[in-house]
């Protein structure tokens, strides 16, 4: 490529003269015959020797004394005596012509050089400086065969590779080269070095948790400490603060817990700060965790202003002084494990409040997924501390000390205001949140994020479905009532598909050591163990179960997990008459997937929830739980506008709250008039319609309303046990007598 | 308590009533059938345990969990049966600014062969009455975070 075009074009007249001395020299000089015939004489040239790859290029030939030519080389076939051809030239070629006459043969060849654009380069050693320093550039080319500096370099003798150290800049500054060769006019290529006086500092936040389950020498499941899990936090909130705690730069990081913070001084040592709070714009979330246990402003009653969230730094940080743009590194929040006490340490327990922002996250992108579009998320707190914890036996909350009734993990769309010593007695605060325990010798629920998973579960369902349900506390070994079967259950299913995996993890204290239990609804087990729970309409296992098996990837029906959570999320789910129940989002999904619906049918019926005969009410179930037909069987029973009253049979005893039967529906046909509803019981009973309206110390409980269009569902049961899980509340009911196992009521509307 | 179609529909008049929705929880097991009975509450108290077990425990024992600073007498049971009733009674004590105690009904189930032991447990929590230890209302950052890799590889 580099040889001069000069020497190129001399060679085919080299070679004719050549050829015309070698025939002289054959013919010798015998004479006496007609004279020989001249030798053939033979020329070749291109009209341009470079040309671009794939150009074109015109090859004219001439020769004298031959009848005939041909071509070889970078081309080929028969050629007339003299002409020219245009060829085009893929790669670097010698074309060539030989030409026969009656005396022989004469040859002339051409060169032409195929060339590629120059791909000239140019790089520094950083493109984001802080201001007077220098940077290294390196610069190289292919395909070049002169390369000039321009821009910052402009004058600066180049060649076609090389490097050298930039002046001090105190400004952004492009350096630039451009190359050519004999096909191709200039190539440039350059690089800016962004200059400036600050910095910017990039961040990447991590939580750990430990590994799954193994198995210990004691034969108990336990969290693998050894081998922690590390994930990114997304769109958690990060900052720098000064020296003096002021914050000079603040960013929520990216989707993979990346932070950009801008505008830091050089000559400043910072500390990274991150805080238990996130955003994500293109959700619309604004999830945050609070630290219950230490209160900002005790005269706040709702949780938001009352709470801050956690704030966890990480090491002062020197600048480098060069360097524009700073990755820091990750930060990660340890989940406290001490591999020389080998105890969970709670003041270590760093990760904690990430690992529940991370997961509740997790969980919004896919429910927004399932239900496509931009589903509105309203903002969620979540209460977590390392010594909150549930096991109180009744109301009310005192959340700044961290202890609630129940297990201890719960999600509701309101609470009791909080008064200034901490106790939720407060008027009602609409407030979506989550209780979710810390203390270790409860259930630590930041560890596995299976209740964190089930509570957003209730959440999505708030939100985007319906969440009509008893509530409290229940067991995979109670016969549950179908409404609470259902939510707790699909917020279960929720969770199995968010986590990929039906088991759920949890963690208990056993003698001083943290094992998990883990409880798997499909198989029934835990750890393996077969238990002999219920399976069916009445047991919240069972729905979850449902939910998985549908969605299974190895399963038979195999549908995605959008198609799965389709029912509960549709404009049908909200506005039907029926409550959510097993029934309904059998039916409801066997409806949506005419191709799967016979799969769909089986599968529920084979786990006693009956959804062959599509029918939402589950008029054709027959199992019955724990309880007779009657006081099971049908789930809704039909009351008539003006016929004769109904009876209503409920079943249970005090604290059998949220089970089988305590409380039974009935459903009327309204018709936009006024009417009276009417429920008595024996003397003695003290009615409850909704698990809350009553008369105390009465038999009779009635109220006039309108009855809008269409199907209105209501419940009745006893006080005593349907009104409140709680001993203290059911005193209201003035009911004279602990109610009878089984309980008919007379129920009309007028 | 929350019914839609009550509080939407049948009873519309009537939801005032009605101000907060019932809290939604994670399942439990419930095998143990454990109740607990506050007999006397002060600096220290008496607290009765019934078992009603649905199951067979190998083990049922009363552990102190968080907030404990003591218990007497030691309670457990041995080859707990389902369908039986047992009961005991223990006395206890809150640790110094503890607002609260919780005691554990821990049951352990006997192993079977393949497969990692059972165990459940109940909690139950007992407000003390004692001021709890007053907590730190800061905004203050805690260290602890960890850096990787070290800043002196970043530069």
């Amino acid at each position: 490529m580099t040889t001069p075009r000069s020497a190129r074009v001399a060679r085919p007249l080299q070679l004719s003269i050549a050829a015309a001395a070698a025939m002289l020299a054959a013919c010798g000089g015998g004479g006496g015959s007609s004279p020989p015939p001249p030798p053939p004489t033979a020329s070749l040239s291109a009209s341009a020797k470079d040309v671009a790859v794939n150009g074109s290029d015109t090859l004219t030939w001439t020769s004298t004394n031959a009848s005939s030519c041909t071509a070889s080389g970078g081309w080929s076939g028969s050629l007339a005596p003299s002409g020219s051809k245009s060829v085009t030239v893929a790669s670097s070629a010698t074309y060539t012509i030989t030409c026969t006459g009656g005396a022989g043969s004469a040859n002339a060849s051409t060169s032409v050089t195929a060339w590629s654009a120059p791909q000239p380069k140019i790089s520094a050693d950083t493109t984001s400086l802080l201001a007077n320093n220098t940077v290294n550039l390196t610069w190289s080319s292919t395909g070049a065969t002169a390369c000039t500096g321009q821009d910052a370099l402009a004058g600066a003798s180049v060649g076609t590779s090389g490097g050298e150290t930039s002046p001090t800049l105190t400004a952004t500054t492009v350096f630039s080269i451009a190359c050519t060769n004999p096909a191709f006019s200039a190539v440039k290529a350059s690089v800016t070095v962004t200059v400036s006086t600050t910095y910017t500092a990039v961040i990447t936040v991590n939580y750990q948790v430990p590994g799954p389950p193994v198995v210990n020498a004691s034969n108990f499941y336990v969290p693998d400490w050894a081998n922690p899990v590390a994930n990114a936090v997304p769109f958690v909130w990060v900052e720098m603060q000064d020296p003096t705690s002021h914050v000079v730069a603040q960013a929520y990081a990216d989707a993979n817990g990346k932070a950009t913070l801008t505008g830091l001084n050089p000559a400043v040592i910072y500390t990274p700060v991150v805080r238990s709070k996130m955003s994500d714009p293109a959700l619309g979330l604004d999830f945050v965790v609070l630290n219950n246990t230490a209160p900002v402003d005790t005269s706040q009653p709702a949780y938001r202003k009352r709470y801050a969230p956690y704030a966890n730094s990480g090491p002062a940080y020197t600048a480098d002084t060069r360097n524009g743009t700073q990755n820091l590194g990750t930060l990660t929040a340890t989940d406290g494990w001490d591999s020389t006490q080998n105890a969970l340490v709670d003041a270590k327990r760093f990760a904690g409040p990430y690992a529940l922002l991370a997961n509740a996250v997790r969980e919004a992108q896919i429910v927004s997924a399932a239900i496509g579009g931009s589903p509105p998320w309203r903002p969620l707190t979540i209460l977590w501390s390392v010594k909150n914890k549930g096991g109180l036996s009744a109301p009310p909350n005192e959340t700044d000390q961290g202890y609630v009734t129940g297990v201890g993990g719960f999600y509701n769309s309101g609470h009791d205001g909080v008064d200034a010593s901490g106790t939720e007695t407060g008027a009602f605060v609409s407030e979506d949140f989550e209780f979710l325990s810390g203390d270790q010798t409860t259930e630590p629920m930041d560890i596995y994020p299976f209740v964190l998973t089930h509570e957003m579960g209730h959440f999505t369902q708030s939100l985007f479905s319906t969440l009509d349900s008893p509530g409290y506390e229940h067991a995979y070994t109670d016969y549950e009532d179908p409404t609470l079967a259902w939510i707790e259950g699909n917020a279960s299913g929720i969770a199995a598909l968010v986590l990929n995996t039906a088991d759920q993890n949890r963690l208990i204290m056993n003698s001083g050591t943290l094992i998990v239990e883990i409880v798997d609804p499909v198989a029934n087990t835990v750890n393996g163990h077969a238990q002999g729970w219920p399976v069916g309409w009445f047991q919240e296992a069972t729905t979850t179960s449902l939910m998985w098996q549908l969605y299974d990837p190895n399963g038979t029906v195999h549908l995605s997990a959008p198609a799965v959570l389709a029912p509960m999320y549709s404009a049908a789910w909200k506005a039907a008459p029926w409550l959510n129940s097993p029934w309904a989002y059998a039916v409801q999904l066997a409806k949506g997937n005419a191709a799967h619906a016979a799969a769909i049918d089986a599968l529920s019926d084979s786990l006693h929830i009956k959804a062959t005969g599509d029918d939402e009410w589950g008029s054709t179930e027959p199992g019955t739980g724990d309880r007779t037909a009657k006081d099971a069987l049908a789930p809704y029973t039909t009351v008539t506008i003006g016929a004769a009253p109904v009876q209503i049979c409920s079943a249970g005893a005090p604290n059998e709250y949220n089970k089988e039967s305590n409380v039974r529906y009935g459903r009327v046909m309204g018709d936009g008039a006024t009417h009276t509803l009417k429920v008595q019981g024996p003397n003695g009973t003290v009615p409850v319609v909704g698990r809350g309206l009553f008369t105390p110390g009465s038999n009779v409980y009635s109220t006039s309303t309108t009855l809008p269009a269409g199907y209105v569902v209501f419940s009745v049961g006893d006080c005593s046990v349907a009104n409140s899980p709680f001993s203290t509340d059911t005193a209201s009911c003035s009911e004279p007598a602990t109610p009878p196992t089984e309980q008919c009521w007379t129920v009309s509307v007028q | 308590m929350s019914f839609r179609t009550i509080l939407t529909q049948l009873l519309a008049a009537l939801s005032v009533a009605v101000t907060a929705s019932a809290p939604a929880s994670p399942p439990q097991p419930n095998e143990l059938g454990a109740r607990f009975t506050v007999l006397s509450k002060g600096a220290t108290s008496t607290i009765e345990i019934r078992l009603s077990p649905k199951a067979a425990f190998e083990s049922v024992r009363v552990e102190a969990a968080s907030g404990v600073g003591s218990i007497t007498p030691p309670c457990a049971f041995a080859q707990v049966e389902a369908g039986q009733s047992y009961s005991c009674r223990v006395d206890v004590t809150p640790k110094a600014g503890e607002s609260a105690l919780t005691l554990n009904v821990v049951g352990e189930k006997a192993a079977e062969a393949g497969h990692a032991r059972v165990v459940e447990v109940r909690h139950f929590t007992l407000a003390t009455g004692q001021a709890a230890t007053t907590h730190a209302a800061s905004t203050k950052p805690v260290p602890g975070l960890a850096l990787t890799p070290g800043q002196s590889s970043t530069k």
